[in-house]
């Protein structure tokens, strides 16, 4: 169902529909929430950034950046 | 990268809604392996610094000061009293006592808040009890300090119990404060998921404890010293607490020796010993060491888990997301590592699930190289398959051809004639 082009965003529409999913959770609801995120090519172009050893997962917080706006809109 | 827009939106005819509500949802969620998804991690990730200092600031920090306060207080001024001429004095006694009043209600208030919000379900949750039972304990403790008369004997002793149980209740909600803490949570989480695993063990051990003081309560009936120490007055508990302290290595066999030293006695012993202290208890050692296994396995899950549900729990004191102040965000990147070290491997999911994503990379990597060899020999069968085509046509041709061609005996026959001819003049007849 999901593949890199689409999210979750594309199959829920607000809190009450993902509570459901909370609530009837299955093998395939955790693969959903497993892949839910959008890649993009310009997801893709990020290759460096600061990064805590031992890390395995960063989030970037509001208004904030990993990569540059020139690299971004390239 | 993902779009958030469906935490903002509309919901039952409500407009504001965000990540208040989606904490509330991740509390009630009744399985725990959504904690471990990558989608949950990271928006838990993204809202928990801002819900955390608020809910540090606003709460963490009042209770600290409640629960010194409470403690001290009851300790001190509740167990002894203050005389009635002194209760509207400017005293260190005088402030506490309204600190103590106005930080229960204030706590209250969550409770109450949540206990609209979750309905009959709040009910069916025994730390709520526990909850309400400390706040009307301190109001009442409180209210008696300054109404009863310090001189007043029977009263005090009854007050000294309700201050133990206050106090003990303080305790224990300081220990459903360390689930906000990701170090201490998990070990709060331990021990409750403890408890709740040897609920059915516990009933066999209070039987098994039971078994053996019987016994001994009918082997004591016509001994003038009894076989166990008097604790509580009555003579069955007495003989269950003698049970209990036994099991946990406590022996008085003193009696024993008195009034002929009855072998039945000794027996009864060695079985309260053999069965209650190895058995039973190494039991429960290996149910503990199970629970602790099961719990580590998803010890950052666990935690995360903790801090959702007491986050839920005060989630009202933090300040909705708005546009003015620049918290309400529409995108969240979230960037992992392509490859990790073997030092940096996840710790979400726990080894079962490590391993179960290990076979399936490596039964997918099998799949792609069976599929790779089955083209490839799938190729080669088509190609022989051309050529045994080819060859067939061939074949086909040329037993086409044959069939064109005499049959050997008319051949045999025109042979004979042409030599017959030519050697006699007389063509062969055949014979």
């Amino acid at each position: 169902m999901l593949c890199g082009e689409n999210s979750v965003n594309n199959f829920v529409d607000n809190l009450g529909d993902i509570s459901i999913l909370f609530t009837s959770m299955s093998p395939a609801i955790v693969e959903f929430f497993q892949n839910g995120f959008n890649v993009t090519r310009f997801t893709k172009s990020i290759k460096n950034l600061d990064w805590k050893l031992g890390s395995t997962l960063s989030v970037i917080g509001t208004r904030t950046s990993a990569i540059s706006e020139k690299d971004a809109n390239f | 990268m993902l779009e958030i827009d469906f935490i903002f939106a509309n919901q039952e005819g409500h407009s504001k809604v965000g990540f208040r509500e989606l904490i509330i949802a991740l509390s009630k969620a009744p399985h725990e392996s959504l904690f471990a998804t990558e989608l949950i991690i990271v928006l838990v990730e993204h809202f928990w610094d801002r819900y955390f200092k608020a809910i540090f600031f606003r709460c963490f920090i009042p209770f600290i000061i409640y629960f010194l306060l409470t403690i001290f207080y009851m300790s001190k001024f509740a167990v002894e009293g203050i005389a009635a001429d002194a209760v509207w004095d400017l005293t260190f006694e005088f402030f506490a006592r309204w600190i103590v009043v106005a930080l229960t209600c204030y706590f209250a208030y969550f409770e109450v808040y949540v206990c609209f919000r979750d309905g009959l379900s709040y009910f069916t949750d025994i730390f709520n009890y526990l909850e309400w039972s400390s706040f009307f304990l301190n109001l009442y403790l409180v209210y008696s300090t300054c109404s009863v008369d310090p001189e007043e004997e029977g009263d005090r002793t009854t007050i000294r119990g309700l201050c133990a149980f206050a106090v003990v209740l303080m305790w224990l909600k300081a220990f459903y404060w360390m689930r906000i803490f990701t170090p201490t949570s998990f070990y709060v989480r331990l021990i409750v998921e403890t408890l709740y695993d040897i609920r059915y063990f516990l009933i066999l051990f209070v039987f098994i404890l039971m078994t053996f003081a019987n016994a001994l309560l009918i082997l004591s009936e016509t001994r003038d010293d009894p076989l166990y120490t008097n604790y509580f007055s009555i003579a069955f508990i007495n003989a269950v607490m003698n049970q209990y302290m036994l099991s946990l290595g406590e022996f008085d066999t003193e009696n024993f020796k008195l009034d002929g030293a009855d072998p039945l006695v000794w027996m009864v012993f060695i079985g309260t010993t053999f069965i209650t202290q190895i058995t039973f208890l190494n039991m429960l050692i290996a149910i503990m060491g199970d629970t602790f296994d099961r719990v580590s396995e998803v010890k950052e899950q666990s935690a995360l888990v903790e801090k959702v549900r007491i986050l839920a729990d005060y989630v009202v004191v933090v300040k909705r997301e708005s546009i003015e102040r620049g918290d309400l965000s529409r995108f969240i990147v979230a960037i992992t590592p392509k490859a990790l070290g073997k030092d940096e491997a996840g710790t979400w999911e726990g080894t079962v699930t490590q391993l179960k994503k290990c076979i399936d990379t490596s039964m997918a990597q099998m799949k792609q190289q069976l599929n790779k060899r089955v083209g490839s020999v799938q190729g080669e069968v088509a190609a022989v398959n051309a050529r045994l085509g080819s060859l067939d046509d061939k074949l086909n041709e040329l037993h086409g051809s044959q069939q064109r061609l005499p049959s050997m005996e008319k051949i045999e026959r025109s042979m004979r004639n042409i030599l017959g001819e030519a050697l006699n003049g007389v063509p062969y007849d055949g014979n």
